[in-house]
């Protein structure tokens, strides 16, 4: 009688220490022998690299097709914001690494596309219809002068021999005629091509509220629009160099790009791979009643 | 009595391993929540091929193409065109977007030395 009551008394701590064996158990199993794995993730989910990686695809899909739309849609796909201050960033960053040419780039062409200034303008031809191929599949279609058309099959390319155990090919691939969404040019002023850029100015900026020393580039085309994606080099003495581009600051305009120079030093500046090189840029002195500060410079180079 | 808080004391071990697994694969887990290009779903991949399609279409750089189609994974940049092109066609791309992939499969096909340039 003094047992029983003696044991119902007693808190079922048995029960609890069997709840913590069990939880480190699981901890045990979910943190160190299976830890998460991601599969089937969205473009959202990359690690900074990747998505680094995806927002240049991106970029220079973009430079290739022209489908501002179709960009920006991507771009949505990395959740992070991706507006035109990201694309900057990255390909000052690829800019400064001296790297990824062809990335950094198209990298600024897409920022300054996306900035709120670039407004889009229609096509000034329209756009062949995206459901009727533009031009034979000559090398892959089953009659080699077969031309495609909406309902036609076409082989697919020859299966790698070495992969046809694990993987079937379908052997045709049937081009449907489909709804697709209409791909929308944003027009962007360009450079114009063959002609090097010269220097249209200099003038010295006196502005306290800017960056002491500040040298301001801008780059216009021959009908004097901001040319984005400009490859800017500055250079010092004892071989010191810096390149960036135009349209990294798309709310300066597209052919907006900037660099501080360092007192005491001397820069050269150049616009473009064969473009006038503006030779003896420092600091200049601005006057401001009795006293003086350091001022800057501004540049604007055309074709 | 005895048979009894053996197992009440089993039935919490088991809840303990159920609470702690649900703690450690999804509340916290050990890894941080980002993957990398290979794991991205076959419809994300199939993108990621046709952007890299498009662009060989304007460099014509075959070599390149094939190190960007090599970061999505073991398989052959052939292979992931290959499979880039049915997934698409499943997915109603356009008729220009599967010409594009087509097109970079079949330079990866006939010139499969630009797969041995590809970085891993």
């Amino acid at each position: 009688m003094r047992d029983r009551r003696r044991r119902r008394g007693r808190a079922p701590w048995f029960l609890l220490t069997g709840f913590i064996l069990g939880l480190v158990l699981g901890f045990v199993y979910a943190w160190l022998i299976s830890p998460v794995e991601l599969v089937d993730i969205g473009p959202g989910t990359l690690n900074s690299l990747d998505k680094d990686r995806y927002r240049a695809m991106i970029a220079l899909a973009y430079e290739a097709d022209g489908n501002l739309e179709r960009a920006r849609q991507r771009l949505l796909l990395l959740k992070d914001g991706s507006g035109p201050l990201n694309l900057a960033a990255q390909a000052q960053r690829l800019a400064a690494a001296g790297t990824e040419e062809p990335e950094s780039h198209a990298l600024a062409v897409l920022a300054a596309a996306l900035s709120p200034q670039s407004l889009p303008t229609p096509l000034p031809s329209p756009i062949p219809p995206t459901d009727v191929p533009t031009q034979n599949l000559t090398a892959l279609a089953v009659s080699p002068s077969a031309t495609l058309a909406p309902g036609e099959a076409v082989r697919t390319p020859t299966p790698l021999p070495s992969l046809t155990a694990t993987i079937t090919l379908t052997p045709t691939i049937t081009l449907r005629p489909i709804v697709t969404f209409t791909p929308r040019y944003t027009e962007q002023p360009t450079a114009t091509l063959g002609a090097p850029f010269s220097s249209k100015g200099k003038i010295q900026v006196c502005d306290p509220t800017l960056p002491h020393g500040l040298l301001q580039v801008e780059v216009d085309n021959g009908t004097g629009q901001g040319v984005p994606g400009v490859r800017i080099l500055v250079t010092w003495p004892d071989n010191n160099q810096d390149a960036f581009y135009t349209g990294l600051m798309p709310d300066f305009g597209p052919g907006y790009a900037d660099f501080v120079m360092s007192p005491q030093v001397t820069y050269s500046v150049r616009a473009g791979e064969s473009g006038q090189e503006v030779q003896g840029l420092s600091i200049s002195t601005c006057v401001s009643g009795s006293s003086t500060y350091p001022g800057g410079w501004k540049i604007t180079f055309g074709q | 009595m005895r048979t009894i808080r053996i197992v009440l004391f089993l039935i919490a071990i088991l809840a303990g391993i159920a609470a702690g697994l649900y703690y450690g694969w999804r509340l916290n887990p050990a890894r941080p929540a980002e993957g990398s290009l290979p794991d991205l779903r076959q419809d994300y991949r199939t993108d990621y091929v046709l952007m890299v399609a498009e662009t060989y279409q304007s460099d014509n750089d075959l070599a390149l193409a094939s190190s960007r189609l090599s970061t999505l994974g073991s398989e052959t940049p052939a292979r992931l065109a290959q499979l880039a092109i049915l997934r698409g066609t499943e997915l109603n791309y356009s008729n220009q977007d599967v010409e594009t992939l087509a097109k970079l499969s079949q330079a990866l096909l006939t010139q499969p030395t630009a797969q041995g340039t590809a970085k891993p």
